[in-house]
């Protein structure tokens, strides 16, 4: 093929789609409502990024006038501003950013188009259009860790995390200390995969635990999927999150934290529809209905079932604070006294492990 | 080939890539003319589509341009996605260390410490093809992987910004060290990708050096016997190749990204791979190409707005844009010869 030949007929190739593209008209129907989702992995992870679809196919149930669109698999990159700066010049007004690292992009872009309400999933910053949207699924964790000391015949328990962020350190202490409340002795080792999506560590980590004779493992990436099916093939027992997968590891599971995000989301849209939204930082809990602890799986016995329920119903009650002190560091120092307990704000930046987890946090 | 038969190959392959991509909308139950036309709109279709697109189209021209100077020779690098990352890691090492230089100084220096780094990165499996003769596809490919974790390795660790609560990122970059731009995207580094590929043109077409690469690529024994130096022109156009990717790299960070931090590059490297061999290595159809893959990616954007496919569709129809590239001049030569027996 000789040279100039290629090189025009794309160019021509080029020139041609341009003008079919330009009598293609694009319309959009005038009063629906769009809204645009941002997930860092696959909508089917049955995991986090499930859930945060199966609130937007909640919404588009529930809220009338709502038509949504998605984009999975959106590095937390300046790849994410570009994916949200093209949702938006497709009209969509509200976009649910769902990753962690998706925030400082949604602030950049916010001050771009004003008009634009971004959410962000867990955000510890706002700005004019940029409010965040949160679940503490620490009251469960704490729940699922004394579910998994009272099962565990050792004490001896691990969990796999992705990153070293605020919100793993808040699930990891929470489950310690919930594990700890059943057996003092109780241990947590963690393994750090360093992504949200790594099947192949997550299953290099619960093989690795299972030969320490560690028996329960809990876990916080995109989806408990693999870990659930390493932990039943290795005969140990796990505890998931973000999703239910309890028909996947029927053995193996024990219980587990997963959201319900549909009926914030929903609030949310509403508000914004309403004009009285204020970009602010929404959280709900395990008594909002917005964090749910899973149903118990068949090897955890039913004493232990009425034991962690019974704390359940006072937590919700407001009775009881998981972050109630005495919470000790790794090191030994005292982060909470007796009596005292933490706050939103030192809960959400919260960057120490507790006492009685064995791994690093930098 | 005459002008002709070059014709007819490409509207050949155009159609049956037309086709298998129809195919494949239609095994998604989508339209797939709906679906088409889309696509092209969301490429090409108003000034901010045709901005993404060249945003894309950057990086994928320097990957391609950093295959094609070696594959001159007749050698096979898979390494441009290493050598982007060691670009972007000792452009952003320059960055990091002398945050206060003005822009005049910064950027240049920035980019020819990324051109540095990716040339070392180059400079190994040429090195150890010249000297001891190690196939350098398999150095390059395995470099590629060091490249990528060393750079995570970076960011996790010593370089990682305190103001990001954990982050594996780096502290932004200073206004001085982000390349001028129009429109937002439509950056100093494509210039600098046109240019450097009109120059590779001139090199590899013009003069004496053009001869000697083409003489050794063709038979190595031959440009012996004439006193060539095979040594010599693996070790420079492997060092130059990863000088390239690394420009390449550093853009991608300086320009788009904004910092260092993992995953920069969405598989540029191999993206830009298979651009490369589509042209056969030529710079000037490397230019149209990559502006085609770019448009693609950009575009695709469309199939996952509107029509709700998974993210992977993009990645399904550009493996079918380059099997097809390469299988039907293939099957039409083959089928042209069994014909003239």
């Amino acid at each position: 093929m000789s040279r100039p030949s290629l090189a025009n007929s794309i160019r021509r190739f080029a020139c041609a789609a341009f003008g079919l593209a330009l009598t293609a008209t694009a319309s959009a129907a005038a009063d629906e409502q769009k809204i645009g989702f941002i997930y860092v992995g696959p909508a089917a992870d049955e995991g986090y990024n499930m859930s945060m679809d199966l609130g937007r196919k909640y919404l588009e149930e529930h809220v009338p006038g709502v038509s949504t669109s998605f984009f999975e698999a959106v590095p937390e990159t300046a790849e994410v501003e570009r994916v949200m700066e093209r949702m938006i010049r497709s009209g969509q007004k509200i976009i649910f950013a769902t990753s962690y690292g998706y925030l400082d992009y949604a602030i950049a872009l916010g001050k771009k188009y004003p008009d634009v309400r971004f959410l962000h999933a867990g955000g510890l910053k706002t700005s004019d259009n940029v409010g965040t949207y949160w679940a503490d699924s620490d009251d469960g964790m704490y729940l699922a860790g004394m579910t998994a000391a009272s099962v565990s015949k050792n004490g001896k328990l691990g969990f796999v995390g992705a990153f070293q962020i605020p919100q793993l350190f808040r699930s990891i202490n929470a489950f310690a200390l919930g594990a700890q409340s059943v057996n003092p002795a109780a241990t947590v080792t963690v393994v750090w995969t360093g992504g949200w999506w790594e099947p192949q560590k997550e299953t290099e980590a619960v093989s690795a635990f299972a030969d320490q004779g560690i028996d329960v493992v809990a876990e916080q990436v995109d989806s408990p999927i693999t870990i659930a099916q390493t932990a039943e093939k290795r005969g140990i027992h796990i505890v998931g999150k973000d999703v239910n997968v309890k028909d996947r590891a029927p053995k193996a599971w024990l219980t587990g934290v997963s959201w319900n995000w549909g009926p914030m989301m929903e609030g949310l849209v509403k508000e914004i529809d309403a004009g009285t939204w204020k970009p602010s930082h929404v959280r709900g809990d395990l008594a909002s209905g917005a964090a749910v602890l899973d149903p118990f799986g068949e090897a955890v016995p039913e004493p232990v079932r009425e034991k962690v329920l019974a704390i359940k119903a006072e937590i919700i009650a407001g009775k009881k604070d998981i972050w109630s002190g005495p919470i000790v560091r790794q090191d030994g120092t005292e982060v909470v006294k007796s009596g005292e307990a933490l706050g939103m704000e030192a809960v959400e930046t919260m960057d120490f492990l507790v006492k009685g987890v064995v791994g690093s946090t930098n | 080939m005459s002008a002709r038969e070059g014709w007819i190959t490409f509207a050949a392959t155009l159609a049956a890539f037309l086709m298998l991509s129809a195919i494949f909308f239609l095994l998604l139950g989508k339209p797939p003319l709906e679906m088409g036309l889309s696509l092209v709109e969301f490429a090409f279709g108003d000034a901010y589509s045709l901005s993404e697109t060249l945003a894309k189209a950057s990086p994928i021209l320097f990957c391609a341009l950093a295959v094609a100077v070696p594959g001159r020779l007749g050698l096979i690098s898979v390494g441009a996605e290493g050598q982007l990352y060691i670009g972007a890691i000792t452009g952003t090492a320059l960055v990091l260390g002398f945050p206060e230089l003005p822009p005049l100084a910064m950027i240049p220096l920035m980019l020819a410490a990324a051109a540095l780094g990716g040339a070392a990165w180059g400079l190994v499996p040429g090195l150890l093809r010249a000297r001891l003769d190690i196939n350098e596809t398999i150095v390059t490919l395995i470099l590629n992987y060091c490249a990528v974790l060393f750079a995570s390795a970076l960011v996790f660790g010593p370089w990682r910004d305190p103001a990001n609560q954990g982050w594996p990122a780096t502290a932004p970059f200073p206004p001085a060290a982000v390349p001028p731009a129009v429109d937002g995207k439509v950056h100093l580094g494509l210039l600098i990708g046109v240019l450097l590929a009109l120059a590779l043109h001139v090199f590899f077409t013009r003069g004496r050096a053009a001869v000697h690469i083409r003489i050794l690529a063709g038979n190595r024994k031959v440009g012996r016997t004439f006193g060539l130096d095979f040594a010599f022109w693996v070790t420079a156009l492997m060092a130059t190749g990863g000088a390239i990717a690394g420009i390449g790299g550093i853009i991608e960070v300086a320009a788009i990204q904004g910092r260092l931090q993992p995953s920069i590059s969405l598989g540029y490297g191999l993206t830009g791979f298979l651009v490369s061999w589509l042209a056969r290595h030529r710079p000037l159809v490397i230019l149209p190409i990559a502006l085609l893959v770019g448009g693609l990616l950009a575009g695709s954007d469309a199939l996952q707005l509107f029509a709700k496919v998974p993210a992977a569709s993009a990645t399904i129809l550009e493996g079918l844009l380059f099997a097809t590239a390469l299988a039907v001049p293939g099957l039409i030569a083959r089928w042209r010869r069994s014909d003239g027996n």
